[in-house]
């Protein structure tokens, strides 16, 4: 299987924050929720394959070309939408298509115009008047207006209600349906990921903490909950991290560890901070 | 570019009537009072003025940022934002040239002396942006602003200090080369892209 996204060992170096050696490889067809903490290194990650800032160190090959050499021919291919509305506020979404037809080769202004009457979203109406629900909504159509065979979304869920949302995911699992296609995308709502990603890089303080398929994950981890006393007596290493509470204690274990334990279901918030926040054992 | 050029435009629509409004209003105030030079000078020096709000607009909606996604090299950016003010400079040159022909004949003021004139204001306002852009792309709006302020000092501190020491100005020498200003003026402008497209390609956004 081809990759729309390789990475291997891309390093930035900021005055308080480091980007490290981060490596991970987004199979074509597939969708990969890029997770972490505020300040993890998500943003920094996708600007860098975007080449809007400079990376120190490493590589990144989007369908196999590099990002940098072949930069214009790939962006056409790309979809983007970054954490911000970046239109001037006094456009319309009537104008915003008539430059982009001139920017993006594939231009197709009836998937747009489509993508705005199915986000119930005004031509003729200035975006200082959209709620940031609808900016974000707008950002996504023109993001898939272009035949990408890419998307790369910063934060494309956040500040949209659920219903809104699961709207959103629909739409995303309906452009994957085409094999060639593969969504990268950060977000903090880690739920949206459980229903579509694929796979899942997870970051914390500029380093990778793991790249794993979603199934796989859910189904290695799980959570103990014991006594304090049997706690106690479980291997050192074993519990990947843990909360005390009144009752005991819950620990994030891998389950085959632990046969013979009840081990319950996490979810991918839970592996998250009990890996970010639990204590170690 | 085209693109990037019509993005600009919507972006500046309103503040360009507000000028063209003005110039009007300027316009009709100078023929009634039939002295056209008045109107000839502010309309092409407000044409400076919206290269400058496009920028401003772009940075307050972290714009270069999403234009860096799309397939834009960064030379292409910059060149654009010249090509722009280019535009908007000639094209109120040209609004300006076409009230006077249109208004000087019937004795609203002299306009044949204007019409040259106005080219000379006109490539002046050009080397304003060519020693504004480069200072907007380093520092930004806010700080460029400050330093422009400071920059247009300097002549007229110049001009004070030149008086006081009572240097002679040799004003029939600077007539005989006049023509040569719009030519400086223009080279001024490659410089200074040269210059803007050289801080873009090392800016991260």
């Amino acid at each position: 299987m081809n990759n729309a996204l390789e990475i291997n060992g891309l390093t930035k170096t900021y005055d308080r924050f480091r980007l490290d050696n981060i490596s991970f490889s987004l199979p074509e067809g597939s969708i990969m929720g890029f997770i972490g903490e505020n300040g993890a290194g998500k943003t920094t990650t996708i600007k860098l394959i975007l080449n809007i800032i400079r990376r120190d160190e490493g590589e990144i090959k989007i369908f196999g070309r590099d990002n940098l050499i072949d930069e214009a021919e790939l962006k056409q291919d790309i979809g983007v939408v970054l954490d911000d509305i970046n239109f001037p506020e006094s456009m319309t979404p009537r104008s915003i298509n008539k430059f982009m037809r001139h920017i993006y080769r594939r231009w197709d202004q009836h998937a747009f115009f489509d993508y705005l009457d199915k986000f119930a979203l005004p031509q003729r109406k200035e975006l200082k008047s959209f709620s940031r629900g609808m900016k974000l909504k707008l950002s996504i159509a023109v993001a898939m207006s272009h035949q990408a065979k890419l998307l790369i979304l910063d934060e494309p869920t956040s500040g949209l209600d659920p219903v809104v949302r699961d709207e959103i995911l629909d739409i995303f699992l309906e452009f994957i349906q085409n094999e060639q296609h593969s969504i990268f995308l950060s977000t903090h709502i880690t739920s949206d990921i459980e229903k579509i990603a694929d796979y899942i890089t997870f970051i914390h303080q500029g380093r990778l903490v793991f790249v794993e398929e979603t199934n796989e994950l859910l189904n290695r981890y799980g959570i103990l909950k014991c006594g304090l006393q049997d706690f106690e007596q479980l291997e050192p290493g074993s519990v990947l991290g843990y909360r005390k509470n009144r009752f005991g204690v819950e620990a994030l274990v891998e389950r085959a560890k632990f046969k013979g334990y009840t081990v319950d279901d996490a979810s991918i918030e839970d592996i998250m901070l009990f890996i970010i926040r639990g204590e170690k054992k | 570019m085209i693109g990037l050029l019509i993005k600009d435009l919507y972006a500046v629509k309103k503040q360009l009537r507000i000028v063209l409004l003005i110039s009007l209003i300027y316009f009709a105030v100078s023929v009634y009072s039939k002295n056209l030079g008045m109107f000839t000078g502010i309309a092409v020096m407000y044409s400076i003025l919206l290269p400058i709000t496009s920028m401003a607009i772009d940075e307050q909606c972290k714009w270069d940022r999403y234009a860096l996604a799309m397939p834009l090299s960064r030379t292409a950016i910059v060149l654009s934002k010249y090509v722009l003010a280019l535009l908007l400079n000639l094209g109120i040159s040209l609004v300006v040239c076409a009230l006077l022909m249109l208004a000087g004949p019937y004795g609203f003021g002299a306009y044949e002396e204007l019409l040259p004139m106005m080219f000379t204001i006109s490539a002046g306002a050009m080397a304003v942006i060519a020693v504004m852009l480069p200072l907007l792309y380093k520092f930004g709006v806010e700080k460029a602003r400050l330093i422009m302020i400071i920059i247009f000092l300097i002549p007229f501190l110049l001009s004070v200090v030149a008086s006081n020491l009572q240097v002679e100005i040799p004003l029939e020498l600077l007539e005989k080369y006049v023509y040569l200003l719009p030519a400086a003026a223009y080279g001024l402008v490659l410089v200074s892209l040269w210059v803007s497209v050289l801080i873009y390609r090392r800016k991260e956004f």
